[in-house]
C-alpha cells in the first residue's frame, strides 16, 4: 500500500481507537475488528483522516455491531456501562482528543527523552527501574522527565 | 512567570511535589486570572499523562498487516462483484421486458401512414411501388403494404402483384386491384371511379361487386351502381391541371371543381347552372381566385365557405 497519509494515521491512532471502542463498551478482541474495518473503510474512501471523524465512525460501526451481534439484554448492558462511566459522549470524544494531542507532542521529544518518560510515565517504572535498565544514571532520568514535562507544558 | 512556581509545576506534573509546594501553587492561582487558567492548563495535562497509561496496549504492526492483506485481497469483494453481477442482470431482465412490452405496444398502437394533399397534388410511391397521386384536399392512410384508405380524389397506378391483391378502402365500398391505372374519387354522398387500364372489382358496403373494363366510368350513389359513357375530365384526365372546357355546362365544372379541391357545391341562387356554358380553363391553384374569376364571368356569387362552394344571387 502505497498511501503514506493512511500509514501514518494507522501507525499514530490505531491504539487509540482501539481503547475509545472499549471504553464504549467492546471487548479486547471486538474493539481490534471494529477499528479494522472502520479503518478499511476510510482507506477505501481515501480520508477524512482526522481523528473527531474517525471516533464517529468507530462508534457507529460498535452500535452496528451490537445491533447485529448482541441480544437487547447484553446491548442495553453495554449501553449502561458506556453512559455510567462518561457523562456524555463529548466528554469521551474531547478526553480521546487529549489524548491524542499529547501523544503528538511525546512524539515531538527527542528519542531518548520520548523512551524515558513513556517508560516512567506510561509504563509506570520508577527512575531507579529505568536507571538500571538503560544503564544510565538516576540523575539523567530525572533530567529526561523534567525535559520531557517542561516540553509538554510549554505546548499544551 | 515566577522561576520557583515553574518547578513547582513540574513537579506537580512528575508527581514528586510536597504538600506545602501545593498549598503555596493554590495561593498562587487564586492571586490572577492567569494564574488560575495556568494550574487548570497542568491539572488538564496530567490528567491526559494519566488517562494516556491507563490505555491498553494493541500492536500496530500486526493489525497493519492484518488490515494490509485484507485491502489487497478484500474477503468481501466476491460478494461485491456478484452484487454487480446481480445488478447487471436485474437491468437486462428490465430493459428487455420494458423495450418488449413497449414493442409490443407499438405494435398495437402503431399508427397508419396518413398522406394529406392540401393545396397541391400530392405525387407519393406506396411501399409495394404503386404510384399514386392525392388530389387537393384528399387524404389517404397507408393501412398495410396492399391497402390503403382514401377519402377524396386520388389516381392509382398498380404494381401487378397476382397473389397479392391491391385494395382501397372507400366511403361506400372496396376496391380489388391486381395490377392497373385508375382514378377514383370518394366523399360522404358520392363515389367515382374510372379504369384506364387492367381490371377492378368493386365491391359496395352491401356487397354488391362489379367489375370495371378499361375505359369504364361508374358512379356510385347511396349504393346504386351506375355505368356512365360520359366521362368527366376531371378524372378522365384526374390530375392534369388546369382545367379545359369548351362549352361545358357550368354545373360539370362546379362539379370538376369540387372534386378537384374535395368540396362540396351548393346552389343557393334561382338560376339553373345547367343552362350556363363555361369555356377556357381554370388554371389558378387556389379555389378562392378561381370563384373570384367565375363571379366576374357570370352574374352570381361564387363564395367558399366551410370546405362549401355557395352560389348566390349578386
Amino acid at each position: 500500500m502505497k498511501d503514506t497519509r493512511f500509514k501514518y494515521f494507522f501507525d499514530n491512532h490505531y491504539q487509540l481507537l482501539c481503547n475509545y471502542i472499549m471504553r464504549l463498551g467492546a471487548d479486547y478482541d471486538t474493539s481490534e475488528d471494529v477499528a479494522q474495518e472502520v479503518l478499511l473503510k476510510l482507506w477505501q474512501q481515501k480520508g477524512p483522516f482526522e481523528l473527531a471523524y474517525a471516533l464517529t465512525c468507530c462508534k457507529n460501526k460498535w452500535i452496528d455491531w451490537c445491533r447485529k451481534t448482541s441480544s437487547d439484554k447484553v446491548r442495553s448492558e453495554k449501553w449502561e456501562t458506556l453512559n455510567h462511566n462518561h457523562e456524555s459522549q463529548e466528554e469521551l470524544d474531547a478526553e480521546f482528543i487529549k489524548i491524542n494531542k499529547l501523544n503528538t507532542l511525546v512524539r515531538q521529544l527527542p528519542h531518548k527523552t520520548k523512551e524515558v518518560f513513556i517508560m516512567n510515565k506510561i509504563n509506570g517504572l520508577t527512575y531507579s527501574q529505568i536507571a538500571e535498565r538503560r544503564n544510565i544514571s538516576v540523575k539523567t532520568v530525572e533530567n529526561q522527565i523534567s525535559t520531557a514535562l517542561k516540553f509538554l507544558r510549554e505546548n499544551w | 512567570m515566577d522561576k520557583n512556581i515553574q518547578n513547582i509545576l513540574d513537579k506537580i506534573l512528575a508527581g514528586n511535589a510536597s504538600k506545602e509546594e501545593v498549598s503555596m501553587l493554590n495561593d498562587w492561582s487564586k492571586e490572577a486570572k492567569e494564574n488560575l487558567q495556568e494550574l487548570n492548563k497542568i491539572k488538564d495535562l496530567n490528567h491526559s499523562i494519566d488517562q494516556s497509561a491507563t490505555l491498553q496496549a494493541f500492536d500496530s504492526e500486526v493489525a497493519f498487516d492484518r488490515l494490509n492483506s485484507k485491502m489487497e485481497n478484500p474477503a468481501s469483494s466476491w460478494k461485491k462483484y456478484l452484487l454487480y453481477a446481480l445488478w447487471i442482470i436485474l437491468f437486462i431482465v428490465t430493459y428487455t421486458s420494458i423495450s418488449h412490452f413497449w414493442n409490443k405496444m407499438g405494435d398495437e398502437q402503431k399508427p397508419n401512414i396518413e398522406m394529406a394533399a392540401t393545396n397541391t397534388i400530392l405525387e407519393e410511391k406506396l411501399p409495394d411501388g404503386t404510384d399514386v397521386s392525392i388530389g387537393l384536399n384528399s387524404k389517404l392512410e397507408i393501412l398495410d403494404n396492399r391497402k390503403v384508405r382514401l377519402n377524396g380524389l386520388a389516381n392509382f397506378n398498380v404494381t401487378k402483384n397476382p397473389k397479392n391483391p391491391f385494395v382501397v378502402e372507400l366511403n361506400h365500398g372496396n376496391i380489388t386491384v391486381l395490377g392497373t391505372e385508375f382514378s377514383v374519387f370518394t366523399s360522404q354522398n358520392k363515389e367515382e371511379m374510372y379504369l384506364k387500364e387492367g381490371k377492378i372489382k368493386y365491391t359496395t358496403t352491401n356487397k354488391v361487386q362489379v367489375e370495371l373494363k378499361p375505359g369504364d366510368y361508374v358512379t356510385v350513389t347511396d349504393g346504386n351502381v351506375v355505368f356512365l359513357k360520359n366521362v368527366p375530365d376531371n378524372l378522365k384526365n384526374a390530375f392534369n391541371y388546369p382545367l379545359k372546357y369548351t362549352k361545358t355546362n357550368l354545373s360539370q365544372v362546379l362539379d370538376d371543381l369540387g372534386k378537384h379541391y374535395n368540396v362540396k357545391v351548393q346552389n343557393n341562387s334561382n338560376q339553373n347552372l345547367d343552362s350556363m356554358n363555361f369555356s377556357g380553363k381554370l388554371d389558378e391553384d387556389n379555389l378562392k381566385n378561381v370563384l373570384a374569376d367565375l363571379s366576374g364571368i357570370y352574374n352570381l356569387e361564387f363564395k367558399l365557405q366551410n370546405d362549401e362552394i355557395l352560389i348566390s344571387q349578386k
